[in-house]
């Protein structure tokens, strides 16, 4: 039984944002909800150099969804039990059973469980389960024009691209054990040091 | 602010579950002193608790958005803090109602009756405590740390004390018959609310510097959203202006002349500022995720 998960190569995602829009058209997604959100991290500035200025300035993507985590508090805090994860790690909502209490969101640290305000439950990426079961990838790893998404066993992922890193402004991810590998971008680890931001709040920030 | 629900229900369960311990001292003391009095009383403030908890409850609903399934809330006690609140929300309801009856119905038997308010006092202690669990996510940090819980039992034990001596002076404490009497019996529960109510706002003072010393927050899903500075003055003019009022009310009381409108007035508007204090409070706690 394999353990689902996504790859992510931050060094190459240009934030065309094809695989939020991908989500939202196959899920019928209401306007607010995302359930793949690019963020766009930035820091740096320009330097004075002599009589002029050099760029200082790094950016670099995240694309990030639910990541169907080893741990999932999500599935911890849930008082009605329709958090619900599967054998194969994919996590999901019970739609019957969610009271809309919102506790799953406050839990979360990537933002991945949102409410519908017109279903009046929440709702999430489902890792596209139907496409799975009938041999297809993910919406959001199918429409990637520079293919920097893959999913799959997380064994065999980690075998094909490295063990998972730490890149800002995830959280730790002892936390929640997310089912994700990122390859980071080479300008990442200036983040780490530097004073850095999410420069498209404002797009990503659900709550 | 989409949490404004639960800063009411919060707020006043805890103020409820607060004044059902303090009353339930003041009880103890009361039955030393006045005997059967002291259920006549404390019967009437008792049953006024039942306001905050119904008030409190029915707020909780209007944050759900399938509130007609909120009775699957206690589904997942095994795991969920939030479950076990709601668990214990329904006990001390149920166990409030049970000692409440008794007190009004003297063919109730004192050991059930004693029987139901230990239940409702022990409910009402692990309500708050599961309250504050809720919110202590290992992925929040801005509210995993031990002021989370320090504030939610302060905030009881505050508004506790208001609630009670509010009902002390709204239901008994006109002078009657023999005024004189009337007062000994009551300016120490008096003294000893309006201590409770200043002692514990120095005391949020204090917990309000814990919760604001270090930590860093989830870089993710840090809001763009900013905590209004009208709060940052508003809540602590709120509750000194409590802090003084709750100072003169046993002042006031002991020079009392049977002027019932000013004294219900000063007690009200202590209670109302101290409530106005702990819902900013709370709404600032939301604001810090």
């Amino acid at each position: 039984m394999p353990h689902y998960a996504f790859y992510f190569d931050s060094r190459f995602c240009s934030g065309c944002k094809a695989c939020q829009i991908a989500c939202k058209d196959k899920h019928g997604l209401e306007p607010g909800l995302l359930w793949r959100r690019v963020y766009e991290v930035t820091g740096g500035s320009w330097l004075p150099a002599g009589n002029g200025w050099i760029s200082n300035v790094f950016a670099y993507n995240l694309s990030i969804a639910c990541n169907h985590c080893e741990k999932p508090i999500c599935v911890e805090v849930c008082p009605s039990g329709a958090m619900q994860q599967r054998s194969d790690g994919i996590v999901l909502i019970d739609g019957e059973k969610c009271l809309g209490c919102r506790y799953c969101s406050w839990a979360c640290p990537y933002g991945a469980p949102q409410f519908d305000e017109k279903a009046g439950r929440m709702t999430k990426c489902t890792f596209c389960v139907d496409n799975l079961e009938a041999g297809l990838p993910p919406a959001c790893v199918a429409a990637c024009p520079l293919r920097v998404l893959d999913y799959g066993d997380r064994q065999e992922l980690e075998a094909r691209y490295g063990a998972p890193s730490q890149v800002f402004p995830l959280p730790e991810a002892g936390l929640t054990g997310p089912s994700l590998l990122i390859t980071p971008h080479p300008q990442a680890g200036r983040a780490q040091n530097e004073p850095a931001r999410v420069a498209n709040r404002e797009e990503v920030d659900g709550r | 602010m989409k949490e404004r629900s639960l800063v009411v229900f919060t707020v006043l369960i805890q103020a409820a579950a607060g004044a059902f311990w303090v009353l339930c001292l003041l009880e103890i003391w009361l039955v030393r002193r006045a005997g059967f009095a002291a259920d006549l009383i404390t019967r009437k403030i008792f049953l006024a608790l039942g306001l905050l908890i119904a008030a409190g409850l029915l707020a909780s609903l209007f944050h759900l958005g399938s509130p007609r399934k909120a009775y699957l809330a206690v589904a997942n006690l095994e795991s969920s803090w939030l479950s076990r609140e709601i668990f214990f929300s329904l006990c001390f309801a149920a166990s409030w109602a049970a000692f409440t009856f008794g007190l009004w119905f003297p063919a109730v038997p004192p050991w059930l009756r004693i029987l139901a308010g230990a239940t409702a006092s022990l409910c009402s202690l692990m309500l708050v405590y599961c309250m504050a669990r809720i919110y202590m996510l290992r992925t929040v940090p801005g509210w995993n740390r031990p002021a989370t819980p320090l504030a939610f039992y302060s905030t009881a034990l505050l508004l506790g004390c208001a609630t009670a001596g509010a009902g002390l002076i709204l239901f008994n404490g006109a002078p009657r018959e023999d005024p004189v009497s009337w007062k000994i019996l009551l300016q120490p529960p008096l003294l000893g609310v309006a201590g409770g109510v200043i002692v514990l706002f120095a005391l949020e003072w204090l917990i309000s510097r814990l919760r604001d010393a270090g930590g860093r927050g989830n870089e993710l899903l840090a809001s763009t959203r900013a905590v209004p500075v009208s709060s940052n003055i508003l809540r602590p003019g709120l509750a000194a202006a409590a802090a003084v009022l709750w100072a003169a009310v046993p002042w006031v009381y002991s020079g009392f002349s049977g002027q019932g409108a000013l004294m219900d007035g000063l007690v009200l508007a202590a209670l109302f500022l101290a409530l106005a204090s702990e819902l900013i409070g709370r709404y600032r706690f939301y604001q810090r995720r």
